[in-house]
Parts: C-alpha cells; sequence; structure tokens
C-alpha cells in the first residue's frame, strides 16, 4: 500500500477486572482486546463483525477515546493518540461515534433541533447566526424534515431518531464515523433505509466509515473490507467478498453459514458452530476458537496462531485454515515439493 | 373429526383491541390460520404488526387492557377465547407452553434450574420426586444439555444466555404439551446459539411431533425453520403459504417489498429496496387495504375497499386485490 493508513491500530489489548475484590488475591481479568493490529486506509469502509464479548465494542470506544487501552498504540492520521488523557478537539471531533441504541443516545430533554444546534456552537463549527441554517442542512442531509427540528426524542420513530445521531455526529464534519451495530434495533424495512443513507453519506461526505455489527450480511452489503473478531482477537481480515465463498478461518465459515439466510431450500441440518463460547476470564489456551473448531489439532492448543497473509490483503490467524481449491493450486504452484 | 387430522391450533377471524382513552387500537383485525400437529407456524411482521399479541391471545396472556373483540381460538379443538379462568389454567397445564424472547426475564432469579424445572413438572400434576428428577434430566438432554446434574444446581444468572434458552424450552417441553409458542426466541442470542437453538426446535417438532407457533420479525428465521408462514401488517393476515412458495414467489406487495430490503451476502446491489412511507396507524380506521398507502401498485379499489385473505394458488392465500395480475413482477421485485 502506498498511502499511509488514517488510522493505524498497533497490539493494542485491554482487559477488566472482574469479580469480587479480596485482599489477598488479584482480582481476575476479562481480556476483552489481545493484541489487535489493524490499519484503515482512508476513504475505506471497515466491517467489524463478531458476536458478544468478542471486543468490538471495546475496539469502538478505544477508537473514540472513550476507554484507554492497556498496551498498544493508536494512531490517527500520523499522530499517536495512545498516550493522551484528552484529544486534542480537531482530533476529538474527527472521530465520531453513532450507538446503537438511538433513543438512549439521545437527551430527552433536548429537542432534535437543539440536540444537533448543540455541538455545532459548543465546538464553533459555525456562528450563532450560521446556526440555525447549518442545522436545516444536517436535517436535510440525512433525510429528516425541517419541522421535526422542534419535535422531542420520544416524539420521534425509531428510524428518525437514528438519523438525529447521524447528524449529530456529522454536525462536527468528521473524517471517521464508528457506527456500533447502529442499525440493530431497527425493523427490517427502516434497517434498509438507514443503510443506504449511511452509503450516500460515505459517497457525498468522502467518509471513512467503521462499520461494528455481529450481522455478516448488512457487513457484506456496506462494507469493502471486513475483519472477524473472536475472544478479543482478530482472527481474520480481508476484502469484505471473502465473506461469500472465500473465508479461510473456519470461525468465519461457521459464522456464515449459521445466518438464516431468506431463501428456500437452504436449510442445513447440522449447526454451524458447535458448543459455547468460552470464558473471556479464562480463555483457553492457544488457539481460542478450537474448543468449538471442526479442524482443531493438538497443535492448536499450545501456540497461538498469529495472523498471517494468506494471499494479498487477506490475514487469517488459523494454523490449518480452509484453502479453496483454487489457493490450494496456487500454493502448489509456488511451493515445489 | 379424528384427533390426527384436527390441527392443533385453530383461529377464525380473531380481532384483538387495545382499549384508549379515546377509541382503540386494533392490533388483530380477522386473522385466521391453522396450524397442524407437528407443524411449525411462522408469525412475520414488523414492530407493531400484531404478531405477539396474537401468540399472547392463543394462550390467555393479553395485557389487562387488550380484548378478543371477534372470532375464535382453539387449541387441540378447546375455545380458549371464551374459556373460564380455571379452564385456561387447565388448557396451559395439558396442552401448551410459552418461550419468550428474554430467557433470563422468564426464569426466576432466586431459584436453582432443578428447582424451577421441578416446579413446572409439579405444575403438571407429577408427585413423584424420584420420577421427576428422572424427567427433568432426561428432558434436559433432550435439549441439548449434557451435565444435567451439574446444571440443576445451577442459578439462570450463571449460565449464558444460549443455556438458559435451553432451559426455558425445556420447562416449556416438559410436560409433552402439543403446542410451543415462541415468541421471538433466538432474538437476543448471538448467531451461532441462534442456529443451534433453531435447529433444537426443528428436531422437537420432528421427534415430539409438536406444533410451534414461532413469532419473529427476521424472514431468514422462518425460511430456516418453519413450513408455513403469515405475514401480518397492520394487525392483518396480508399473506399465508409454505415457506418455500411465499420466498420464491411472493404474491402480496408487502411480502415482496420486505424480502427485498434485506440485505444478503453475496448479492450486491448498491441501494436496498425501501418501503416508502411510515408504518400504518393502528389507531386509525382505514377501509381499504392497509398497506396501500405505501404499495407502489395499489389502484383506486385499494383505498376504498378491503381485500380478504382468499386463495391465490394452491395453499397460498393472499390479501391483496391485484394478486393475479401482479405474480410476475412481485416474484422479480423480491430478490
Amino acid at each position: 500500500m502506498t498511502a499511509a493508513p488514517l488510522i493505524r491500530l498497533a497490539g493494542l489489548s485491554k482487559t477488566f477486572p472482574v469479580g469480587p475484590r479480596t485482599l489477598l488475591r488479584p482480582r481476575s481479568r476479562l481480556h476483552a482486546l489481545t493484541d489487535v493490529s489493524l490499519d484503515v486506509a482512508r476513504g475505506q469502509t471497515l466491517g467489524i463483525v463478531g458476536e458478544s464479548g468478542c471486543g468490538k465494542s471495546t475496539l469502538a470506544r478505544i477508537l473514540v477515546g472513550l476507554t484507554r487501552p492497556d498496551a498498544g498504540t493508536i494512531a490517527f492520521d500520523g499522530h499517536d493518540l495512545s498516550g493522551l488523557r484528552h484529544r486534542p478537539g480537531a482530533i476529538a471531533r474527527s472521530l465520531q461515534m453513532v450507538f446503537q441504541d438511538p433513543f438512549s443516545a439521545l437527551n430527552p430533554r433536548l429537542s432534535v433541533g437543539d440536540t444537533i444546534m448543540e455541538p455545532l456552537l459548543f465546538h464553533g463549527i459555525v456562528s450563532r447566526a450560521e446556526v440555525t441554517g447549518e442545522r436545516d442542512r444536517l436535517m436535510d442531509l440525512v433525510g429528516l424534515a425541517p419541522a421535526l427540528a422542534a419535535r422531542y426524542p420520544h416524539e420521534l420513530s425509531g428510524g428518525q431518531r437514528q438519523r438525529v445521531n447521524i447528524a449529530r455526529a456529522l454536525s462536527v464534519r468528521p473524517q471517521v464515523v464508528i457506527a456500533d451495530e447502529a442499525v440493530a434495533s431497527l425493523d427490517v424495512s427502516v434497517r434498509a433505509q438507514i443503510l443506504n443513507l449511511f452509503s450516500d453519506l460515505r459517497d457525498q461526505l468522502g467518509l471513512t466509515l467503521i462499520f461494528i455489527s455481529h450481522d455478516l450480511s448488512v457487513v457484506d452489503h456496506l462494507c469493502d473490507r471486513v475483519a472477524v473478531m473472536y475472544l478479543g482477537r482478530i482472527v481474520e481480515e480481508g476484502a469484505a467478498s471473502l465473506l461469500q465463498a472465500g473465508a479461510a478461518h473456519h470461525y468465519t465459515r461457521g459464522l456464515v453459514s449459521a445466518i438464516p439466510q431468506p431463501v428456500p431450500g437452504a436449510r442445513h441440518t447440522e449447526p454451524a458452530v458447535r458448543g459455547e463460547l468460552p470464558s473471556a476470564v479464562h480463555p483457553p489456551s492457544g488457539c481460542g476458537f478450537r474448543t468449538r473448531c471442526p479442524a482443531a489439532q493438538p497443535l492448536c492448543a499450545e501456540t497461538v496462531p498469529m495472523l498471517q497473509t494468506l494471499a494479498m490483503d487477506h490475514r487469517v490467524a488459523c494454523h490449518f485454515p480452509h484453502l479453496t481449491t483454487q489457493r490450494v493450486a496456487d500454493a502448489n504452484a509456488t511451493s515445489p515439493t | 373429526m379424528s384427533p390426527a387430522a384436527m390441527p392443533t391450533v385453530e383461529i377464525d377471524d380473531l380481532s384483538i383491541v387495545y382499549a384508549a382513552e379515546r377509541g382503540g387500537t386494533v392490533a388483530a383485525r380477522d386473522v385466521s390460520f391453522a396450524v397442524q400437529r407437528g407443524e411449525i407456524f411462522g408469525l412475520v411482521g414488523e414492530t407493531g404488526s400484531g404478531k405477539s399479541t396474537i401468540l399472547r391471545a392463543i394462550i390467555g396472556l393479553l395485557h389487562r387492557n387488550a380484548s378478543v373483540t371477534g372470532g375464535t381460538i382453539r387449541v387441540s379443538g378447546q375455545d380458549v377465547t371464551g374459556a373460564s379462568r380455571d379452564k385456561l389454567v387447565e388448557l396451559r397445564r395439558r396442552h401448551m407452553a410459552m418461550v419468550f424472547q428474554d430467557p433470563l426475564r422468564a426464569l426466576n432469579p432466586v431459584m436453582t434450574i432443578g428447582a424451577q424445572l421441578a416446579e413446572a413438572a409439579r405444575a403438571a400434576g407429577l408427585r413423584d420426586r424420584a420420577r421427576i428428577r428422572t424427567l427433568i434430566i432426561e428432558t434436559m438432554a433432550r435439549v441439548g444439555i449434557s451435565d444435567a446434574q451439574m446444571r440443576m444446581r445451577a442459578y439462570p444468572h450463571e449460565l449464558s444466555g444460549g443455556l438458559r434458552q435451553r432451559i426455558a424450552i425445556a420447562a416449556a417441553i416438559l410436560r409433552a404439551p402439543e403446542l410451543i409458542l415462541a415468541d421471538e426466541p433466538t432474538t437476543a442470542l448471538d448467531v451461532t446459539i441462534q442456529d443451534q437453538i433453531l435447529m433444537l426446535l426443528r428436531s422437537l417438532c420432528r421427534d415430539l411431533g409438536m406444533s410451534v407457533v414461532l413469532v419473529t420479525h427476521d424472514i431468514g428465521v422462518v425460511a430456516q425453520t418453519c413450513d408455513r408462514v403469515g405475514v401480518l401488517y397492520a394487525g392483518r393476515l396480508v399473506e399465508t403459504g409454505d415457506v418455500a412458495t411465499v420466498l420464491r414467489a411472493p404474491s402480496h406487495p408487502y411480502t415482496a417489498a420486505l424480502l427485498a430490503s434485506i440485505p444478503r451476502i453475496g448479492q450486491h446491489r448498491d441501494r436496498l429496496r425501501v418501503i416508502p412511507g411510515r408504518p400504518a396507524d393502528l389507531s386509525v380506521q382505514v377501509d381499504g387495504c392497509p398497506f396501500a398507502p405505501r404499495c407502489d401498485y395499489a389502484s383506486g379499489d385499494c383505498t376504498v375497499i378491503r381485500p380478504r385473505l382468499e386463495t391465490h394458488r394452491g395453499s397460498q392465500m393472499t390479501a391483496c386485490w391485484r394478486h393475479n395480475e401482479l405474480q410476475p413482477q412481485l416474484a422479480g421485485a423480491s430478490t
């Protein structure tokens, strides 16, 4: 890659203390993120997928500075942010977040207009004279009728509330928008509207979008890159199209086939992934997925597989990745036995 | 009618109204469907479509301000709508059980799993402690919990969401009811766990001959689990039929629009199809088709006269005036 990435995460780790406080023994620690490294290029749409407890929301909070990592570095546009307790305003404004629950993310006592104008005035984005004009422009941008400016959050539908959250995030003219499960609580037809809005805004404003979701179909639709997380680690990363057939990690493959597709005759008779998520307080030795993996070998319990480049732009953390026939042929051609 | 041929659930022209200060909200109107023995019937719809209200009416658990204003519900041939309180308790004890969306709230936090399952067994009339224990261990094994002895001593908060839902299902099937009512049973679970639970529901139906009414907002869940499906819009059943038929060749414009608004892996479209307008206001009585204001194909009659559910093709039924002429367009528009 020629251009430097807009965001570069290197070796991020984060643990949280859990369990009772005792005098003699230190508290147990939950491993939310372990050694996460990731680059995000300007203008890219990255999907981060994984199930509950995989660390995707912790990663989002670290990105916007709501949580500080225990180890590792986070660089934005060449600036190292990892040691900062408070980010400079310009950088804080550059990274904005849209949360999952559009209702609890809004102040119930602020009207839609005030919600959008507050950051405009606080950060001095526009002058007082221009603020209502800017409010109207933002509302128009996200598809809210100007008449809604006087309404309060409880008077809006779920889709409208999420549009307000998006308008507020965009008000400070960010370069990166991080959406944490931003469509998960919406009805199907409304979700389609908000997904379309995200792709329109990305194209119009040249936003870099980090879209965190448990829904692989949504990520496949919207994103050009995807990172799959399991138990605090990135297990696979590459072009979003790998979700269609090219996934090499057995977890990604299981996740893809576990999605209930609205297609007749696509039923399977065996569960796509067996068993339950292991504890993040006492993660398994070696590969975190080995307890549920159909291809696990003794080696998987001994050594943690590192993210390795499998092909151009495709990294996987697995000792025994699933290889498509094409890839096996390529590998044989390059390594004579 | 012989018991084998009798549907487990028969609903005819069911209407349910939530009382309000002025007027009221019609949550279900003239809903009719039947669920056969061993069949999984999916009720799919968006927020406010009336799917959960209908499910609660079947088991006689409507909210205090809701009432059945018309029609009948029969479970295993017995009337639910006109049943006395005692009769309802008896029906729930012998014939049906419910599985809720949030298993943590459905389970008692201060009772062990074993004690809760034993309570369910005693409610069904079992008295012998040794037999209850055997039944619990057998049932836990059936829902895929291997170390039953150990899990019986656990409290709900000590278990994962998937295990809790398995326990809730175990409690429901303990008395071998003919009917399980499942309200979004996998919405709170991760996809890999959802996959396991849906497969469990299917195997229980197949092995025990139970019927299931599964309420969900996710057509994918219907596709993976159900034999037949009913699509609800604004409290009305707009389409019913075999799952494969409805997904492949929807006969109602709402079903087609809903299918088209779902992103699918490997199918790239720049934009998702969007259903214009807003969901119907249930407190306003409309004469015509409730979907007409948002329908791409609505014509003069649609806003004036309400279409009834009628046969479209084979066992597929639809409530649309224009279903015959629209068929080719809808099949194309839904993917």
